[in-house]
């Protein structure tokens, strides 16, 4: 979306006075109550690692969990290593329904990340809880790579979601806060709701504490550092577990409620989504057969990024080919979608004047359509574009643009030809008014490109097999960084340049 | 390079040419498998060197595969191999998209890869093509045209079917336009959505070969581009070679700033008509007033029957230009049909106007741009790439017309770079301004 397209959407929320809808159904599906995990994380001021972490599967009881210094490598491995037991067991079922992990915020999800980077190479500890601590890392990196991707509904990050299909009356910077964004959508007058949104954003519901409670913790952590080897630390301990718990609790309850206004929003499904959920449930199972690979003693994929060529460019056409799924799963679905591709030019609204049966090379039927289109509308269409009509039922058709002529009136005659035979009768039909054209991108194109890249890495017998190599050892092999990328992701490579110490 | 005498600074240039193909050549024959990079201004023989490397291969009796971007470029490049060399024996390597007429007498096309005839052959297609086949003999050589817009994604897919590669290119032009998320690997080494030459290049730290001037641009054209490189080129026209004149004809109501931009065609290869930016605000992505101007500034010089003088060339008598030798270009496609839009209805088909993505690798006459920061209020990283600046603005032969809003250069002075990108990466923001504020500077200087 343009910022002018997102400024004039939120100009006519504000005259509304309320939130409005931006497209016509929720273009994600959100899972039965027992596959949601809310999850809430809380981390020291100036440190990266958790603090607190808090959980709710379903209607269950939320589980809050703390340490009382969040500096303490061991403390924070050991709680992390809890949560990471729940996050693996609600992630290894998917028989009963996709699971999802739900956050209030994206500083949730940069922890994932943090998971991710710290623990899915954990070294240290007894070898069980360095299982637990590594699976962890690798289950956390996953979802932290499906809350990026369009074709995955995995890692749910509930603001975002709303933004996606509301559109609220104030500036974009408030609308990160979830509790912003619930008290906006309450019943009463715009004055009402906008009172309603800066008494919630008062809360912080973000990984960092407001200043003011982190405040009433700093001279508990003191004492119970003090006094850490003997009794005397316990009620500081609980003391800080008390507070840091409901802290976990209000944002647990801020995301509850967020889901439960993007369910109250009063808008269907989009059923596109479900090939998307079709897609996460293939990534999850992918994501186990790497899992259990890794447990025989096979390379974890860098947390930081992809240092293999191959791994990294089969990853970034697999990332293309996920946007374009998405795109073409939800499009067709949504009529508001379209608008917006309409409206940025890259299809086009308008009324078959002429439908036609025509002979192409080979004595091949193909389906000529005229259509006039409006004149006043940008265009980014040109000749030999491959667009979808909305009235299509079948996923394979395309309509070539043959020809685009300007008209003296405001007006544009678009001839399109159909990409296959299309039976008589089926639409679009001569004399369809407001007939959406839109363009789409060719999946199995991007498809067929990551299975070529893939197999680079199964090939015997490669001619140019030796840039490959030669890429693969340009990195520094006396740096320390490199090393530790080497161990993790290429255990070939690194054997060959006496990079594995064997500490993998 | 020190410039003599005209003629005598043009053979020392194709002496250096010369070299660079022979060189090439040497190389390719005498390593078993090696990678060798050629970067290159626009204009500066690119496909001739590559037509004269697969000739004087052929003659070794080796088997090349050339990739192209594009169809269109595949096409055209098969059409001036088979005029160099009437007997190259030429492949349109075609996939299903592509035409299945051959491009030209004395080629064929053939769209799988086993129905290859046996021996020495030059095989064309796209790069999608020849990344996506199955299986493929192995080719003694492999030489990519337009290597700087391909990723190195699109490239690894061609390590299957040769050892030996050329990749030629323009560093300074379009890089490969990626749509998905990047950030994953902002750090990587091998960096996927990057170029391939530019990944090779560092990581394998070869040593790129340039070609030494452009032999379309103008001499001052040339100087206005040269920001945009990282090495120094020259032009093999001297200044005062290349000049557009325009007929004495009766003043119009309107058109005095496009009038004026092209009379001073006659002394200097670069106009600007600067249109003041709208009180209400600048207009997003499709403003008609620039679409207008940029069709009136066309619509003019075929009226003032704009005339063509190079000296440099093989013919230095005057010629006059058609429409199709002019061209228009713009960075949105919505602009580009409101500009198509904008001409008379007589001239629609005739006149060239697309985006600088489709420019590439073409040239006209007389080329009119609106320029790409004219509808944007505050610059984005995306904005100030200045790629698809390069290619608008060094297409043309003989005249160049820049078409701006007014408030270009306040936006420029006011934007403070930001350095946000990630570390040990180049500072594409921070570079992007000072090309454009040098390429400002430039085209209004005097």
């Amino acid at each position: 979306m343009s910022d002018a397209h997102d400024i004039s959407l939120r100009v006519r929320s504000y005259v509304a006075g309320h939130p409005l809808p931006i497209l016509e159904k929720i273009p994600f599906a959100i899972s039965s109550m027992p596959r949601r995990m809310l999850v809430a994380f809380i981390r020291m001021g100036g440190e990266s690692s958790p603090w607190a972490i808090g959980w709710q599967i379903g209607n269950d009881q939320p589980v809050l969990r703390s340490v009382p210094e969040a500096r303490n490598r061991i403390q924070v491995s050991e709680m992390v290593a809890e949560f990471g037991d729940a996050l693996l067991a609600h992630f290894k079922d998917f028989e009963h329904g996709q699971p999802q992990l739900w956050v209030a915020g994206p500083t949730h999800i940069d922890m994932l990340h943090f998971l991710a980077l710290r623990y899915a190479r954990a070294r240290s500890g007894d070898a069980q809880l360095i299982a637990r601590l590594t699976a962890t890392g690798r289950l956390a990196h996953m979802l932290f790579e499906a809350s990026h991707n369009p074709n995955r509904s995995l890692c749910m990050n509930a603001p975002a979601l709303l933004r996606q299909v509301m559109v609220f009356p104030c500036e974009p910077i408030r609308q990160h806060h979830l509790g912003y964004l619930i008290g906006l959508l309450n019943s009463g007058t715009f004055e009402q709701r906008m009172a309603a949104a800066q008494e919630a954003e008062k809360l912080a519901i973000s990984t960092t504490l407001n200043p003011d409670v982190e405040r009433k913790l700093e001279p508990l952590v003191s004492e119970w550092n003090e006094n850490k080897t003997t009794s005397a630390k316990d009620p500081f301990e609980k003391k800080i577990h008390t507070i840091l718990g409901a802290e976990l609790q209000t944002r647990l309850h801020v995301l509850a409620s967020g889901i439960v206004a993007i369910e109250g929003l009063g808008l269907a499904t989009n059923p596109g989504s479900s090939q998307i959920s079709v897609a996460s449930i293939e990534a999850l199972t992918r994501h186990n057969g790497y899992d259990e690979g890794v447990r025989a003693g096979g390379a974890t994929i860098s947390p930081e990024t992809d240092h293999d060529p191959v791994t990294a460019a089969s990853n970034f056409a697999g990332s293309d080919l996920d946007l374009i799924k998405a795109e073409t799963a939800l499009t067709h679905h949504d009529s508001e979608m379209r608008n917006q591709l309409v409206q940025a030019g890259s299809g086009f609204k308008g009324t078959i004047v002429e439908r036609k049966t025509v002979i192409q090379l080979r004595s091949t039927k193909r389906e000529q359509l005229c259509v006039l289109a409006s004149g006043s509308c940008p265009l980014r269409s040109r000749k030999g574009d491959r667009l979808r009509c909305a009235l299509d039922t079948d996923d394979v058709l395309r309509w070539v643009i043959e020809s685009i002529e300007p008209m003296l009136t405001t007006q544009r005659k678009i001839v399109l030809v159909s990409t296959k035979a299309v039976v008589a009768g089926a639409p679009p039909m001569k004399g369809a008014k407001d007939v959406v054209f839109y363009a789409v991108d060719d999946a199995s194109m991007k498809v067929r490109a990551m299975i070529k890249i893939s197999e680079l890495n199964s090939s015997e017998e490669l001619p140019g097999g030796w840039l490959l190599d030669k890429l693969r050892a340009g990195r520094d092999p006396d740096s320390v960084v490199e090393k530790e990328h080497f161990k993790g992701e290429s255990a070939d490579t690194a054997e060959k340049l006496g990079l594995d110490d064997g500490s993998r | 390079m020190a410039q003599g005498k005209p003629n005598e600074h043009r053979a020392q240039l194709q002496v250096c040419m010369s070299d660079l193909t022979n060189d090439l050549i040497a190389s390719m024959m005498k390593a078993p498998s090696s990678v060798q990079i050629v970067a290159s201004p626009p204009g500066a023989g690119k496909t001739k060197t590559i037509i004269d490397v697969c000739t004087q291969l052929r003659l070794h009796h080796k088997k090349i595969a050339v990739v192209c971007q594009t169809n269109h470029q595949a096409d055209d490049f098969c059409r001036r191999l088979v005029k160099a060399c009437p007997f190259a024996n030429a492949i349109r390597f075609a996939g299903g998209n592509a035409p299945t007429e051959p491009p030209c007498e004395g080629c064929r096309v053939i769209m799988k890869s086993r129905e290859f005839p046996e021996g020495t052959k030059i095989v064309v297609g796209t790069a999608a093509k020849w990344s996506m086949i199955d299986t493929c003999e192995e080719m003694d050589c492999m030489i990519v045209d337009e290597a700087w817009q391909m990723t190195l994604a699109t490239f690894l897919p061609m390590l299957r079917f040769c050892n030996r590669f050329i990749l030629i290119g323009d560093p300074g032009q379009i890089s490969p336009v990626v749509r998905n998320d990047t950030e994953r690997w902002e750090t990587s080494r091998n960096a996927p959505h990057l170029a391939a030459p530019g990944v090779l290049t560092q990581n394998m730290k070869i040593q790129q070969r340039k070609l030494p001037a452009t032999w379309r641009l103008p001499h001052d054209t040339a100087k206005l581009i040269q920001p945009f490189y990282d090495f120094q080129f020259d032009s093999a026209a001297q200044d005062g070679e290349r000049s557009l004149l325009v007929e004495k004809v009766g003043s119009r109501v309107g058109y005095g700033d496009i009038d004026a931009a092209l009379e001073s065609l006659s002394g200097r290869s670069v106009a600007s008509v600067l249109v003041p930016a709208p009180t209400r605000g600048v207009v997003a992505q499709r403003d008609l007033d620039v679409a207008q101007i940029c069709a009136n500034v066309v619509v003019r010089a075929l009226e003032r029957q704009a005339t063509a003088i190079a000296l440099d060339g093989q013919d230095p008598s005057p010629r006059r230009l058609l429409p199709k030798d002019i061209g228009v270009s713009s960075t949105h496609r919505v602009m580009v049909q409101a500009i198509i839009e904008s001409l008379p209805p007589e001239l629609r088909d005739v006149i060239h106007v697309d985006t600088p993505e489709r420019w590439q690798g073409l040239e006209c006459e007389l080329m009119v741009v609106a320029h790409p920061l004219s509808n944007v209020t505050k610059a984005s990283k995306f904005d100030l790439e200045t790629g698809r600046l390069c290619v608008m603005t060094s297409r043309h032969r003989s005249g160049l017309v820049v078409v701006s809003r007014d408030h270009v250069p306040e936006m420029l002075a006011n934007i403070l770079p930001t350095a946000n990108q990630a570390l040990g990466q180049d500072d594409v923001f921070g570079l992007g301004l000072f090309r454009h504020r040098a390429f400002w500077n430039q085209l209004h200087a005097g």
